[in-house]
Order: C-alpha cells, then sequence, then structure tokens
C-alpha cells in the first residue's frame, strides 16, 4: 500500500483505537514540560500563510436600533465563580457561586446566605418564599433563612441537575445527564418525566450536548423548557402533553446560534421571554409568541468572552422582576447587571 | 514437640503473648527469639550462606529496581498539543517542517456528536445545513458528516486533506464542547527534537509525552461535561 494511501480516511474510530485513548485527566502527570528552546531557536523566519479565519466579526456588533434597554446598574458578586441567579417573592434576588448561595436584596445588600455541601447547579424561588437548590445529583429544599428543610436525591443515575422550576404543587427538574425532565411534588416524589421522544405525539425527545437545559413555569401554566440541541422552545402541560415550540437555529440576531442555545431564559411579568445565549453573548427579548422584538445586551457588552479562547465560555443566567428590569449573572465579570428598558423605546 | 507452654518459673513470649511474664524464651512461636540468634552467638555455616544469599538477592533486586527506573525515566517521548491549552491559532499549519503540517484535527465523538448547527463543521450561518462545500468551515473539505441514529453524527477527519488550521477548533470551542481539537499525528510527525511549531506556539500547549500514550484527548473532568468520556 502506498504511504499516501495509509493515511486516508483515519476514522475517529480507528484513530481512537490506535491512539490508546488517553484521557488528559489521567495523562497530566505523565507530561513533561517542553524543553526550553535552543537559544538559537528563535522564532522561525518562515511567513505565516494567511488561513481562512472563523470569521464571527459580523455577529459581534448589534444593530443599536435593535438594543431598546439600558444598563441601570450592576454590582460585583459577595464571591467569586457567580454562576446562577433568581428572584424570590419578598424582592430577594438570590445568587449561587460555587458551594455559596446568597440572598441580596435588589441593590446588592447581603441579606442571608448559606453554604451547600457541593457547587451548587441550580436554583429555583417557590411563591412561598422557600428556595430549592440543585446539586448535581441532589435537590434540596430551604427555608428563605437558608435551613434546609428536605433532600431528595435524582429519579435516576447519572443525573446531572441542569435547571429547577417551582410552582405552588410541583416542582420541575431538567437532567442533562439523563437528557430528562422531572415532575415531583413537594415532598420529592416523582410524579412524572415530561418530553420524552414520542414519534407519533410529535416528541423529538431532548438533545442536551452540555449542561445548559433551562426550564421555568410560565403564567400560561406551562411548562417551558428549552430543547437545547434544536435551538428550540418546548411547551409542556403538567401531565406531559406537547402544547407549543417556537424557535430557530441561527447565527443572525432573531435565532438561537451556536450548540446549546438559548443557555438560559426567563418570562416578563407579560409573558414574553427574555433568552441568554453563549458563544455569542447575547441577551435578547421575544415575544410570548416567540417573535424576537429586541436585544438587552449585544456581544460587545462582554468584550471578557471573547479574549481568550479556551476561558470556556460561561452562559450568564438571566432573571426578571415584575417591574421588567432584567438581571443578568455576568459570570466572567463576576457581577450582576441589570439593565431596564429605555424610556424612547 | 517441647511444649511450648511455661517453664517452672512462669514467663511470657512478648510476640505471641503465650505464657508468663517473666518466663524465659520457651516459646515456640515464630516470633520467639532462637538461642543461636542470640547476640554474640556464632553463626553457623547454613546461617552464614543463608545470610550470603539474602544480600546477593538484595542486591540483584535493588539492581533490576534502578535498572528498570532508570529505563522508564528514558522512555521515549514525542510532541503533542495539549488541548486545554491551545488557542487554535493556525500556527500548527504554517510552521510544521512537513507540509501538510503533521497536525490534525481530531473529533473525540464521546463529548459530543449531537449538533445539529455544530459549528465545528457549519460555516457561521450557513446559507443551509447541508454538507455543500459552501455551508462548511472546513477550508479543505476534510471533515466528513455523517447521521447515524436522530440526532447524533459522527465526523471523519480525511487526514491526507486537514491542515491543521484549527479553524474547526474555533467553532467548536467557541460555541460548543470543544470536542474538535488538534493533535500531532505520529505516524506523519518525525519528532523534530525541536519541534518548529512548539517554537512559535503563543499558548506553550507543546509538551512531551511519552511514546507509548502519544496523545492527549480532553475529558469530562476539564470540561464538566456531563456526556463527555
Ligand atoms: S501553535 Fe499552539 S495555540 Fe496555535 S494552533 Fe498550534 S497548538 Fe494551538
Ligand atoms: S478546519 Fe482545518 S483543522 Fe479542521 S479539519 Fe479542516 S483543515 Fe483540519
Ligand atoms: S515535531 Fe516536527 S514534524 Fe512533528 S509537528 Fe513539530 S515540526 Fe511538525
Amino acid at each position: 500500500m502506498k504511504q499516501s494511501e495509509q493515511h486516508q480516511d483515519l476514522s475517529r474510530r480507528r484513530f481512537l483505537r490506535g491512539a490508546g485513548l488517553l484521557g488528559l485527566g489521567g495523562a497530566v502527570g505523565m507530561v513533561s514540560p517542553r524543553p526550553a528552546p535552543a537559544a538559537a531557536a528563535a522564532k522561525p523566519a518562515r511567513a505565516t500563510e494567511a488561513r481562512p479565519a472563523y470569521d464571527l466579526e459580523r455577529f459581534r456588533k448589534t444593530d443599536p436600533a435593535l438594543v431598546r434597554y439600558e444598563l441601570a446598574g450592576r454590582f460585583d458578586s459577595p464571591y467569586p465563580e457567580l454562576k446562577r441567579l433568581c428572584l424570590g417573592p419578598d424582592a430577594s434576588l438570590w445568587l449561587t457561586a460555587g458551594k455559596r448561595v446568597v440572598a441580596l436584596d435588589l441593590q446588592g445588600g447581603k441579606k442571608t446566605e448559606f453554604t451547600a455541601s457541593e457547587e451548587v447547579r441550580c436554583l429555583a424561588a417557590a411563591p412561598d418564599g422557600r428556595l430549592l437548590v440543585g446539586l448535581k445529583e441532589r435537590i434540596e429544599v430551604v427555608d428563605a433563612q437558608g435551613r434546609r428543610q428536605a433532600r431528595w436525591d435524582a429519579p435516576a443515575k447519572k443525573a446531572w441537575f441542569t435547571s429547577l422550576a417551582a410552582g405552588p404543587a410541583d416542582v420541575f427538574a431538567s437532567d442533562a445527564g439523563n437528557r430528562a425532565v422531572y415532575r415531583l411534588d413537594w415532598n420529592g416524589k416523582l410524579l412524572g418525566r415530561l418530553g420524552e421522544k414520542d414519534k407519533a405525539a410529535g416528541v423529538s425527545g431532548y438533545v442536551v450536548p452540555s449542561p445548559y437545559f433551562d426550564l421555568e413555569i410560565g403564567s400560561d401554566n406551562l411548562l417551558w423548557v428549552v430543547n437545547p440541541g434544536f435551538h428550540r422552545f418546548q411547551a409542556f402541560t403538567f401531565d406531559g402533553r406537547l402544547q407549543q415550540t417556537w424557535g430557530d437555529p441561527s447565527f443572525a440576531i432573531e435565532g438561537f446560534c451556536g450548540c446549546c442555545n438559548p443557555s438560559y431564559f426567563t418570562r416578563l411579568a407579560d409573558g414574553r421571554f427574555v433568552t441568554s445565549e453563549k458563544g455569542l453573548a447575547r441577551i435578547k427579548v421575544y415575544s410570548a409568541a416567540g417573535k424576537f422584538e429586541s436585544v438587552v445586551a449585544g456581544p460587545e457588552e462582554f468584550p471578557k468572552y471573547f479574549e481568550n479562547l479556551n476561558a470556556t465560555p460561561i452562559p450568564m443566567d438571566v432573571a426578571a422582576d415584575s417591574a421588567g428590569r432584567i438581571y443578568v449573572a455576568d459570570t466572567l465579570g463576576n457581577q450582576v447587571r441589570i439593565y431596564r428598558r429605555k424610556e424612547s423605546a | 514437640m517441647p511444649d511450648p507452654k511455661p517453664t517452672p518459673g512462669g514467663g511470657a513470649c512478648g510476640p505471641c503473648g503465650s505464657g508468663e511474664a517473666g518466663a524465659p524464651a520457651a516459646c515456640n512461636c515464630d516470633a520467639a527469639p532462637r538461642a543461636a540468634d542470640a547476640v554474640g552467638a556464632d553463626p553457623t555455616r547454613r546461617q552464614f550462606f543463608g545470610g550470603a544469599v539474602r544480600g546477593a538477592f538484595v542486591f540483584l533486586l535493588g539492581a533490576v529496581t534502578s535498572l528498570v527506573a532508570r529505563h522508564s525515566q528514558k522512555e521515549r517521548t514525542v510532541w503533542q498539543i495539549d488541548p486545554n491549552k491551545c488557542i487554535a491559532c493556525t500556527n500548527c499549519a504554517n510552521y510544521c517542517v512537513l507540509t501538510p503540517s503533521a497536525v490534525k484535527c481530531v473529533q473525540h465523538y464521546p463529548m459530543c456528536g449531537y449538533c445539529k448547527l455544530c459549528t465545528g463543521y457549519f460555516e457561521p450561518q450557513p446559507n443551509a445545513l447541508t454538507t455543500a462545500a459552501e455551508n462548511q468551515v472546513c477550508p479543505t473539505g476534510a471533515i466528513e458528516r455523517k447521521a447515524l441514529e436522530d440526532p447524533y453524527y459522527e465526523y471523519n477527519i480525511k487526514e491526507e486533506l486537514c491542515i491543521g488550521c484549527a479553524k474547526c477548533v474555533v467553532g467548536c470551542v467557541l460555541f460548543g464542547n470543544g470536542s474538535f481539537a488538534l493533535q500531532v499525528r505520529h505516524d506523519r510527525c518525525v519528532n523534530c527534537n525541536e519541534c518548529a511549531i512548539a517554537v512559535v506556539c503563543p499558548a506553550d500547549a507543546f509538551v512531551r509525552v511519552p511514546a507509548s500514550q502519544p496523545y492527549l484527548l480532553k475529558n469530562r473532568d476539564h470540561k464538566d461535561e456531563p456526556h463527555a468520556a
């Protein structure tokens, strides 16, 4: 066989088989730092050939006419690793930062805090002030002072809780590990699973490439779930009947870009959607029917997201208060940014 | 067999605890010292040879251990890219002594293969999500995408076409799980003493790894992804 033929079509399978596949975690200890370059080894004089770049420039600038919100305030997270946020019924803004959960007033003053046993991945405030705290494989119920009242294990192995929604009688949890949405009661009893693949009913099943799989109960009494691999919202009755879908993949401002988008969303009091995307960090508003309406903040507001390719793009969670102000967890800036609708808008 | 129990006067074997305190060494347990082992006693011929054999064995064991250690220290190493450091700068395509570069894209399927709008495969805002050349991110058409059972896709990198430009890596890392990454392919790399790419790599991503385990693939511990291997 000629050498060139040998090199052809080395498929993924053959590569993985031949490679003696080595997880990087296990390999780190075996890696030697590269030898210091020889003194004479300055940069080779060879000219860099121009290669076509992955060009996102045109998507990083937002048409100013579409931006109908302005920054009304911001404050730093009291702890590093700001991740999730939600608003409680008593005008508390709950934040998670690593293992910590902190309640702030809407000016950023600390009201209460507690520390969970491991990294907090999601949270939701119930109408009665209780808080649901999602760890990787467990949900904890705490009171408004942060005292734990109950602890529920995941209904399935290899769970990876990504979002929670708390109604007066029902709790919903999304599990990226099992690509499942669970309906529970307030005793942690599993009442059902929603959105499983069902060809006859036209339900696609969830495609969840990474742990961004958000859900929220709407004022329409439907559970709205992002099916991130399809860049689509799906609305279910609490007993699991698919009622509505909307959303299209697109890098253009009207659509949802890249993979696993929208990563997070919230609803305004009038039913409109506020969405947050990763990759192109942008916060947008859609009508209750899913029609693109305006931009809250475009990628140019978050320049840190483009500084280092390998700073994993960490999506920004969003929440909205009854006055229509939008709270954004700027994860790389480690601050909460508050946007309000422009008066002229 | 003598009675191992206490001799008149009583006594106990310290190591095994039999007998009573104060007794002379009457216990036959293995832990009890024997008369010939007492300090100052003349070694017998058998003891002398036994000791010599034991010494030789210990010496040999030491020599073998040190040889093995030296051998493993000297295991051949090769160049590889730490995918968690690489910033996909395109130098890998341009500075390798080989043309095309010995650096190729690899797609680590256990991490991802789900995205319909795969940003490692499609241009940003493609005309359509089809395999038409103008929709593909790869300038050389080196990435083959095949739909498996819905919603999974399999990617096959045609290495003879891949120039290691990292364009697909940018798309995948920026938007997705980073399952596309660059690796030095050891069926091509000539393992230069000083890798020309390592010299210019802005991210210090080139490292030496043992030749027996020459690839560095991302895993879930790094990426914190539920489906990553
Ligand atoms: S030179 Fe370094 S940073 Fe650039 S593509 Fe190669 S490994 Fe990545
Ligand atoms: S985009 Fe560049 S690195 Fe990726 S497969 Fe094509 S040639 Fe290789
Ligand atoms: S060691 Fe030589 S052949 Fe291998 S990647 Fe570096 S420059 Fe290319």
